[in-house]
């Protein structure tokens, strides 16, 4: 230390009564000499009287409540509620359609699979009191706080009724105890749904009557509330309702549309045409718009992790993935090379997800070299290859010259090992002798132990060969599916009308859900307590 | 600087979750009232904007309720408090190096030691503007030792509490950051 620093130093400290008195006795005989280390005693108190006599202001009025509520909540602030948090990976909206120009803010580049991290799943082999024998591996993290209006196993489904030209009325019922509840009045049948884990919550898309576009709602099953959450081009890999293990949070995709004044449509700033994540906070009725990338889709909650970690997934020619903690700090983000929309599996030890090339046609993305679900490995494994590394879904198909599916949609069985694959739209030629494989109009069911999906994986359903597949979902013990099919509209103005079936996987015959003499146009989708 | 007392304005007593003893709920009750005003302050001033510090404050408070059996000496309450806000006001500045807007091509991104990007801005509302731009303009360990010296008048062991250093440490950061702060007001036309 310089003379200097040292007398600055004791300048300093005698402003706090920081002196020996040896020191104040050293610092007093050099002041009377020196008068830059006077003018630096003249300048440290000007400056301490300046911040000293700083404005004081009032905290918010609401601190105490908002205390108070995250003592009872046990939650602090999400980083993403505050303001200008809005994660910054990604490509911008006007660099979209150039692909991988990411604008990375994270300066501890993470490759590591998301797996293999620390707070990694680590599914507990427990069996939750609301669970059975056969979704031992499920640990919920959050119990339901009273009696749920489905029950384990109990099957679920939205019923859209309503005349021609009219609005339709939008129910909710259970299909054992008939109960119902009304979810209000929408414009067009609903197309994707989630039941909430702890069952309090419905998180359903329904579309927006001819205007293609989607609207994405969700419903309080205890006191009926509807909450509107936004408007959607309707596009690929846009239906995935993704619900935080707590069921505290709702991750969505909202790609953003201009349907002019009047649309009832919930406020984004979004620029037309740029798809991002969101966010739902049932606990605090808040949405919130995740990204500002312009081209991110909500992917799915991390299993078995303390915390809600949400995947959320960048299309780009070579897409990519990232794990985003919602209430921890964000800067150490994983990204996931060549993984777009992962689904993990209830126990988290598994993921099915797409890997291939993308390309932004028509506005949406779509893989067109190489799109292909594939089968992640276990994140149990502490070998060294990545579980990142996937299996090909499909057993049996060979992409031609790249050509494979450009969209799909794929959903789990409670049991870990059953998976559905459906509506793939196989953009390569028909690789079965007879031209029906792989259907956009077929549902694939298969198993892990049983060797994942093939030509023989084809459910045997009962439609109209103009039926078209919406959805699907498996029983709580996985021994079915329930399918809802749409069904070519009669005529203009006609209600939409679907077939909602449930399909043993034992091969028996399908069981038609909501039939009947005055069945309403509409059944499904359908979802499973659990 | 007892900041509460220059506030017309006093916080509500709380009413607390049912699972905490009677004991504990007047702890945190007093706690609250008598550091929410002090608190919230010395966040704004870590932070620069009101909402984050309004976060920050109700993170703190929250971590303190959670941590409130490690306080076992009443009277070290105070730089308790501090440590958990400015542990939290840290965390917050970190995460605010991390995230901003995306698809924001035009501005600049904050800089990497925390000012003063658009906190200065903000602040103006609140203080004079040229100290608010000289003090987002410190590092940040600057700024929160000559916060913790000047606007809440701790000694160097107090601060040095607080910030997990030496009372000698904090000596010698502190005539930095005070060294620091006069080039600042100086540029802006405050002190020589």
């Amino acid at each position: 230390m310089t003379r200097g620093n040292h007398v600055d130093e004791l300048i300093s400290a005698s402003l706090t009564g920081d002196l020996t008195d040896a020191e104040r006795v050293e610092l007093d005989a050099h002041l009377v000499r020196c008068e830059t280390c006077r003018n630096t005693l003249a300048a440290f108190t000007s400056e301490r009287r300046i911040l000293s006599g700083l404005p004081v202001a009032e905290p918010p009025r609401d601190l105490s409540a908002r205390v108070r509520t995250g003592i009872e909540t046990g939650r602090l602030v999400p980083w993403w509620r505050r303001p200008g948090a809005l994660i910054a990976i990604g490509a911008s909206a006007a660099t979209v359609a150039a692909a991988i120009l990411a604008v990375v803010v994270f300066n501890n580049l993470d490759l590591r699979p998301v797996g293999s991290q620390s707070g990694s799943p680590n599914p507990s082999p427990s069996v939750s009191p609301s669970s059975s024998a056969v979704v031992a591996s499920v640990a919920p993290s959050v119990e339901p706080a009273g009696p749920t209006f489905l029950g384990l196993g109990e099957l679920g489904y939205l019923s859209l009724t309503g005349a021609p030209f009219e609005p339709s009325r939008l129910t909710f019922i259970n299909d054992a105890t008939g109960a119902s509840i009304d979810a209000g009045t929408v414009t067009g049948p609903p197309i994707a749904a989630a039941l909430s884990p702890n069952g309090e919550w419905l998180a359903y898309i329904t579309q927006k009557g001819e205007s293609a576009a989607n609207e994405v709602w969700a419903l309080h099953l205890t006191d009926g509330e509807v909450v509107p959450l936004g408007c959607s081009e309707a596009a690929s890999f846009t239906d995935r309702l993704a619900w935080s293990p707590d069921g505290t949070y709702l991750a969505f995709t909202l790609i953003a549309i201009d349907l002019g004044a009047g649309s009832d449509c919930p406020a984004n700033d979004g620029d037309p045409g740029t798809a991002d994540a969101w966010v739902y906070d049932v606990g605090l009725g808040e949405r919130l718009r995740l990204t500002r990338s312009g081209n991110a889709y909500s992917a799915a909650f991390q299993p078995g992790i303390e915390g809600a970690t949400l995947l959320v997934s960048y299309a780009a020619e070579s897409p990519w993935t990232v794990a985003v903690p919602l209430a921890a700090d964000p800067s150490d983000l994983a990204r996931i090379e060549g993984v777009f929309l992962p689904l993990f599996s209830p126990d988290g030890s598994r993921a099915i997800f797409w890997n291939g090339t993308m390309t932004l046609n028509g506005g949406s993305w779509h893989f067109s070299l190489g799109g292909m679900p594939q089968l992640s490995g276990d994140f149990r494994s502490a070998g060294p290859a990545s579980p990142w590394i996937g299996t090909p879904l499909f057993s049996d198909l060979v992409p031609v010259g790249g050509e494979a599916f450009a969209s799909g949609n794929f959903t789990w069985g409670r049991d870990n090992d059953h998976l559905a694959f459906w509506d793939g739209a196989w953009t390569g030629a028909p690789q079965s002798a007879d031209g029906t494989y792989p259907s956009q109009t077929d549902v694939y069911v298969g198993n892990m132990s049983g060797g994942l999906l093939s030509s023989a994986s084809a459910l045997a359903l009962v439609r109209p060969s103009d039926a078209y597949l919406v959805a699907v979902a498996f029983a709580a013990d996985a021994g079915a599916v329930a399918v809802t099919l749409g069904l070519p509209s009669a005529g203009v103005g006609d209600p939409p009308s679907s077939s909602l079936q449930v399909a043993p996987l034992d091969g028996g015959s399908p069981r038609a859900v909501g039939g009947g003499a005055e069945a309403p146009p509409w059944n499904g989708p359908a979802v499973y307590g659990y | 600087m007892a900041l509460a007392r220059r506030l017309a304005w006093r916080p509500a007593a709380m009413t607390l979750p049912r699972d905490g003893s009677d004991a504990r709920k007047a702890e945190f009750d007093r706690i609250f009232t008598e550091f929410s005003a002090p608190i919230y302050n010395y966040v704004l001033r870590m932070v620069g904007d009101p909402d984050r510090a309004a976060d920050v404050a109700q993170d703190t408070f929250i971590k303190a309720y959670r941590k409130l059996d490690t306080l076992t000496d009443a009277s070290s309450t105070r730089s308790w408090l501090y440590r958990i806000a400015t542990n939290t006001a840290i965390d917050e500045m970190r995460r605010r190096r991390h995230v901003v807007p995306m698809g924001d091509d035009e501005g600049p991104m904050e800089q990497a030691d925390g000012g003063p990007g658009p906190e200065t801005q903000v602040l103006s509302g609140l203080m004079d503007e040229r100290i608010s731009r000289a003090l987002l303009r410190l590092r940040p360990n600057h700024r929160q030792c000559l916060i913790l010296s000047d606007v809440e008048d701790m000694s160097a062991v107090q601060i040095g509490e607080v910030m997990s250093m030496s009372s000698g440490a904090v000596r010698v950061l502190l005539c930095r950051a005070r060294g620091e702060m006069r080039r600042l007001l100086a540029a802006e036309g405050l002190v020589r």
